[in-house]
């Protein structure tokens, strides 16, 4: 008991490796999965989107979903305890969504980037193929004006 | 001491590795748009198959000094431009037209039985031969233009299954392979090999023309479309691959930095180094090796805006030449039947 009549906390010393194995299964997961989330997002507008109006949707989901990401790591960065206060792991576990959030972030530039290419072929190909009605039915209007 | 030596080969490896792999990204990065280019590659033996477009540079040969033609070739049609600036258009079954810079155009044309029966050169020689004693040639020597020799004509002509039914050569005396054009000898005549005309109907040969046009438009478009494929496959080739200098140097940052840091925090220096090490190394990895696929795919979105201009540039070029010629063939219907 102490002096306001509260039971102190008994902290227990742990083992450097112990807080590295800690580290060990907690980092791994974020780094695995975190880097699947970051290969997803940039293949996701070839796999569901075509029309230019989903692309483009699909382009807002992923500045929003950047900006959100880019907080959680700001966040991170001003809530990061000290290093010299906390075990090891403490910190690999403060700064885990911070890493998982980079990872988004650079999906989420990535998705952003295939799905303006989509939309851009996608314009190419109405561009040209209104030309080339156009030019066809000049064709077919020689014809049958012989 | 042995805790500060091993520290300081870490970290001396760490920055070693790091910098193999940063200039190894870097000059990758730095190549940026590559080049698709579609400029003629040299040629001296070039074969053509039907519909296909080729670009010959001919050089090296003393003979043809003079002359550094490009000859393209594609749809049966010839057009050849040089350093002796010259264009030939020849049109398959029909006239042959011969375009100088000064905008004098001359034309022959010949009847079924291959007689010139209207020309505006003024003083053509102009007589029958026979070319390998098995299909009719026509000499012609053109010396109204104040050339001091006479222009070479070369190619090839094909009927519509794409197999080459005459050959345009020059001099007379030379037979050429395809794709090639020999020196000019000053005063000599030039030979020109022609194809059978057919008996012209204007209403009937401008309806052919227009349905050639027709024709000439689709293989523009399939052409778009194929090289619209290619780049987007380019594209999505880059969006599955993976980046290994990018996440060499990030690794070894991390790891150098995390081996560091294990150090000054205390752990134990042979396991601790080694494990703190290696756990921030593949973070780094992971890390330096997404932001390396990320500028992959900047760079592929370059090349693909790059991509998608150059195929249009060919699309509109290809269009443009369909209009062209079908508007001298439907020229030549008119002619043709005296109107």
């Amino acid at each position: 008991m102490n002096e306001m009549g509260k039971t102190d906390t008994v902290v227990q010393p742990q083992s450097s490796l112990l807080e590295l194995k800690k580290m060990f299964f907690l980092y791994l997961p974020v780094c695995i999965g975190g880097y699947i989330v970051f290969r997803v997002l940039i293949v996701l507008p070839l796999w569901f989107s075509s029309s230019t109006e989903q692309l483009s949707v699909l382009r807002i989901i992923f500045i929003i979903l950047g900006v959100g990401a880019l907080a959680v790591v700001v966040l991170g960065a001003v809530r990061a305890p000290r290093w010299v206060e906390k075990p090891i792991h403490v910190h690999y576990r403060h700064w885990a969504p911070a890493f998982f959030a980079t990872l988004v972030i650079l999906g989420s530039i990535g998705g952003h980037l295939v799905a303006s290419a989509k939309i851009n072929s996608n314009l190419a190909l109405e561009k040209v193929k209104a030309h080339f009605e156009k030019e066809t039915a000049e064709y077919k209007m020689g014809r049958n004006a012989q | 001491m042995g805790k500060q030596l091993a520290s300081a080969l870490y970290i001396s490896i760490g920055i070693l590795i790091a910098s193999a792999g940063l200039v190894s990204t870097f000059s990758s990065i730095d190549q940026g748009v590559p080049s698709y280019s579609t400029s003629p590659q040299p040629c001296t033996t070039c074969s053509v198959k039907s519909g296909e477009v080729l670009h010959a540079r001919l050089v090296g040969n003393p003979s043809l000094s003079n002359f550094d033609w490009h000859v393209q070739q594609g749809r049966g049609a010839l057009i050849a431009a040089g350093r002796n600036p010259a264009e030939l258009i020849v049109i398959p079954d029909q006239e042959i037209r011969w375009t100088h810079p000064g905008g004098e155009l001359f034309s022959l044309v010949f009847d079924e039985a291959d007689n010139l029966v209207r020309t505006n050169i003024a003083n053509t020689s102009f007589f029958h031969s026979y070319f390998n004693g098995v299909q009719e040639s026509v000499a012609v020597m053109d010396t109204s233009l104040g050339h001091t020799a006479p222009v070479p004509l070369f190619g090839t002509i094909r009927d519509a299954s794409g197999r080459a039914t005459h050959v345009i050569h020059y001099p007379s005396q030379t037979t050429l392979p395809i794709g090639t054009s020999s020196s000019v000898v000053p005063g000599s005549s030039g030979m020109m090999q022609l194809v059978q005309r057919p008996p012209v109907d204007a209403i009937q040969c401008i309806e052919l023309a227009n349905r050639w046009g027709e024709d000439c438009l689709s293989e523009a478009w399939d052409t778009w479309v194929d090289c619209k494929r290619l780049a987007e496959q380019r594209f999505t080739m880059a969006l599955y691959s993976f980046t290994g200098p990018a996440a060499i140097t990030g690794a070894a940052i991390v790891g150098g930095v995390g081996g560091a840091i294990g150090i000054a925090i205390g752990l134990p220096s042979g396991v601790g180094i080694v494990l703190t090490g290696s756990i921030g190394a593949f973070g780094g990895a992971i890390l330096g090796g997404s932001f390396g696929h990320l500028l992959d795919i900047l760079n592929a979105y370059r090349q693909l805006q790059f991509d998608f201009e150059n195929c249009l540039d060919d699309y509109l070029d290809a269009m443009k030449q369909c209009r062209a010629e079908t508007a001298l063939k439907i020229g030549f219907c008119t002619v043709g039947a005296g109107n």
